[in-house]
């Protein structure tokens, strides 16, 4: 029982963190440009296709390193020659623009590498159990995962905090018209911003495309969660999405170690003849796809403007 | 309420007004005297499906300003409720016109336009957009494990010629199809207008402008965004019940988020501010998802270049270049327009002939490196060699030139708009 809850608390913490990679990216680039990348799934998608490229090609090593930066190069390509030729209207247009774009990168993606999932796999210089508990070993990529997770946010704290280009950025945050008025390039600051907020999706790819599937509708799978990650947490809010990345992460991972069916979980037994009686005999372990949904529904119920959200004005 | 009314002064209805409506009624009526063959017949009963889907999400997007990723559950739901009661009352006996049943799938979606609306409208701008996908996500991922309900992958399907027809031995032939779409095509295109004149209609254009001021006078935005978004269920219902008649089977795919992203391509492309647009988006979609399919595998690829051209250069979709271009004829102006339209045809057309080249033979070499098909394939009636570096380098600087050249003639065309502006400004006595 006991190594089970470890089992599922580290395996939901590794994909919490996944999720967390790519929600603090879309945040990162929503809090400053008030644009919703609809296509931040599709770059983690590209991410992972870059990593299996480049690890076909030289090592992993390499494809960890360059994955992400061709994909921050291709977002803040596309923001200087597409998103920004759409700003003046507004943020509405901003989104359909990368709706078009997720569009076309799912395209591009089935033209450059197929229809099929690709195989991506585990480098095997990590591809070992690091320890094991009560008879069941735990990969070390996986922890792998989580430390590259960790350190990818230190950076960018660090990044954030320290370093002149991140103030920079912070203010831009709250005064975007001061800061271009004391004669920083607004339009270079959004440039950036796109590219590290795709870049930060890409390294999600690459850790994460050989552990889930590398393929065409990777990013539409993962996007909507990606979504509700950050209306559950609150729009805009880095802690929100860090604790509804985690909470989803573990609580999918519980869920998926659940035979029994929803029924007897909450006491009702195998029924029949009642409305929904499907979804209630179906097992929990079923469910966890649509969980979140269901999560998020909960919490418009209770509080709209989600966990660390403010107000809407 | 009472004194909004007396102020306001009820616009004369001339002829000059009923003119789009009087080419829609001869379209409708005409177009199967033309395209009489029964695949030309299909795609223009697809078109009027869409066009009721269009009409529906444009209530929301253009008319309110909620920019939905989930409007296809309510046309999903619509389909599935009507394809049971097809089954339900020719199995029950129940004399119940086939021809109405479409009434069914509009009830459905009112209600869960409804139920669901209470979820998603409490929340405006880009937040209602991702709850819209949320439960769009949740509801498609239902249907997949409530096989009993929704038949599961392979979907539900049920035979329209049987039951009771209140008009002779109908939907058995697919000009009869036809009629039966376009008639409810008319009905909803004439009710969704009729509900744009309607107090809510009106204050729904407020709520989308301003929220705060439509709250200052009197209307709670979030009622008037419930209420709206439970209308469009309505409609999306009955194009949905449309649907599964015409096709006689629904599937999975209808509720999914490729439908909902559809329907906003359609709308936004055809131009989301101005009614006929979704039309004219609907219809233009259509037709390339059922002409381009025919000949390409990269027909999505496509329709979605060509979804973010308009996002980024037509600004308020074809309709709207129809809009602009109205002044224009009316003070005989065009005349200084064609000469610098015509110019940038030229590199307008090979940019896109060269794209277009260059994205088949992506693709033909993908597929000959992988199922070493002959590496060489025809473009225009010329043999290409998709492996040489040449043939690349050729596209490329022939995409450089096009665009180059493309910019050149897009001074002339904006110097030209910038004088007939002015022309135009001139003539209705306003200062320049």
């Amino acid at each position: 029982m006991l190594d089970n809850l470890i089992f599922t608390v580290l395996n939901g913490t590794m994909y919490g963190l996944l999720l967390f990679l790519i929600s603090s990216g879309l945040t990162l680039i929503f809090s400053i440009m008030g644009v919703l990348n609809f296509a931040q799934a599709s770059f983690y998608m590209l991410g992972a296709y870059f990593g299996f490229q480049l690890m076909g090609w030289s090592n992993y090593w390499v494809a960890l390193i360059v994955a992400p930066i061709l994909a921050g190069l291709l977002g803040a390509g596309v923001e200087r020659f597409g998103l920004s030729k759409v700003h003046s209207r507004g943020h509405v247009a901003e989104l359909l623009f990368t709706f078009g774009l997720s569009y076309l990168i799912l395209e591009g993606v089935k033209l450059g590498w197929g229809v099929s999932s690709v195989n991506y796999a585990v480098p095997s210089a990590l591809d070992f159990s690091l320890f094991s508990v009560g008879g069941l070993s735990y990969p070390a990529y996986r922890i792998f995962m989580m430390g590259v997770s960790v350190l990818v946010f230190v950076f960018l704290y660090l990044f954030l905090k320290k370093t002149r280009l991140g103030i920079i950025i912070q203010a831009a945050l709250t005064h975007r018209d001061m800061v271009g008025m004391l004669g920083h390039n607004i339009p270079r600051i959004f440039m950036l911003v796109f590219g590290i907020g795709c870049a930060l999706a890409g390294i999600a790819g690459v850790i994460g495309g050989n552990i889930l599937v590398t393929e065409p509708s990777m990013a539409l799978s993962l996007g909507p969660i990606i979504f509700v990650v950050v209306v559950v947490g609150g729009m805009g809010s880095l802690g929100g999405a860090l604790i509804a990345s985690l909470l989803i992460g573990i609580l999918q991972n519980y869920m998926t170690n659940i035979d029994a069916t929803l029924g007897s979980v909450i006491g009702l037994g195998h029924v029949q003849h009642v409305p929904l009686a499907e979804l209630l005999n179906q097992p929990v372990s079923q469910l966890a796809a649509i969980m979140p949904y269901f999560l998020m529904i909960v919490l418009l119920l209770v509080r709209p403007q989600g966990l660390m959200g403010t107000v809407e004005a | 309420m009472a004194t909004a009314s007396a102020h306001r002064t009820r616009p004369r209805v001339g002829l000059q007004g009923l003119w789009p409506w009087a080419l829609l009624a001869v379209l409708f009526l005409g177009l199967p005297w033309v395209f009489h063959s029964n695949a030309s017949l299909t795609v223009l009963s697809l078109i009027g499906i869409n066009i009721v889907f269009a009409l529906s999400y444009n209530m929301l997007f253009g008319q309110t300003g909620l920019l939905s990723f989930g409007h296809a559950v309510y046309y999903g739901l619509g389909a599935y409720f009507t394809m049971h009661a097809l089954n339900g009352f020719v199995a029950a006996g129940i004399a119940y016109p086939v021809e109405f049943l479409p009434l069914v799938g509009g009830a459905v979606g009112l209600a869960f336009g409804a139920v669901l609306g209470f979820l998603t409208t409490r929340r405006a701008g880009i937040t209602f957009a991702l709850i819209s996908l949320g439960i769009g996500v949740l509801v498609a991922s239902l249907a997949i494990i409530l096989r009993h309900f929704f038949g599961g992958d392979g979907g539900l399907s049920g035979d329209p010629t049987q039951g009771t027809h209140w008009f002779g031995d109908t939907l058995a032939h697919q000009i009869q199809v036809y009629y039966f779409v376009a008639a409810w095509c008319a009905v909803c295109i004439v009710a969704v207008y009729f509900y744009t004149k309607t107090p809510l209609g009106h204050i729904a254009n407020a709520v989308r402008d301003n929220p705060e001021r439509a709250e200052f006078i009197g209307y709670n935005p979030h009622q008037v965004r419930f209420r709206v978004h439970t209308l469009a269920g309505l409609f999306a219902g009955i194009a949905g019940g449309m649907a599964a008649l015409t096709n006689g089977i629904v599937t999975p795919d209808a509720l999914g988020f490729v439908t909902s992203g559809e329907v906003l391509m359609m709308v936004y492309i055809g131009g989301a501010g101005i009614f006929f647009g979704p039309i004219i988006g609907a219809a233009i979609i259509t037709f390339m998802q059922v002409l381009l399919s025919n000949y390409t595998n990269a027909w999505q690829l496509y329709i979605g270049l060509f979804f973010v051209a308009v996002v980024m250069y037509v600004p308020g979709g074809v309709a709207n270049l129809f809009k602009i271009h109205m002044p224009v004829v009316r003070y005989r102006q065009l005349g200084r327009l064609l000469p610098a339209y015509a110019l940038m045809l030229t590199p307008a057309s090979v940019f896109i002939l060269d794209l277009v080249f260059m994205v088949q033979m992506a693709y033909q070499f993908h597929s000959s490196s992988q199922i070493f098909l002959n590496q060489s394939f025809s473009f225009l009636g010329i043999g290409v060699e998709v492996h040489s570096g040449l043939t690349w380098a050729l596209a490329l600087l022939i995409l450089a030139a096009a665009i180059g050249a493309g910019s050149l003639a897009a001074r002339y065309v904006n110097r030209a708009w910038d004088d007939v502006a002015a022309h135009i400004k001139a003539a209705r006595g306003e200062a320049p």
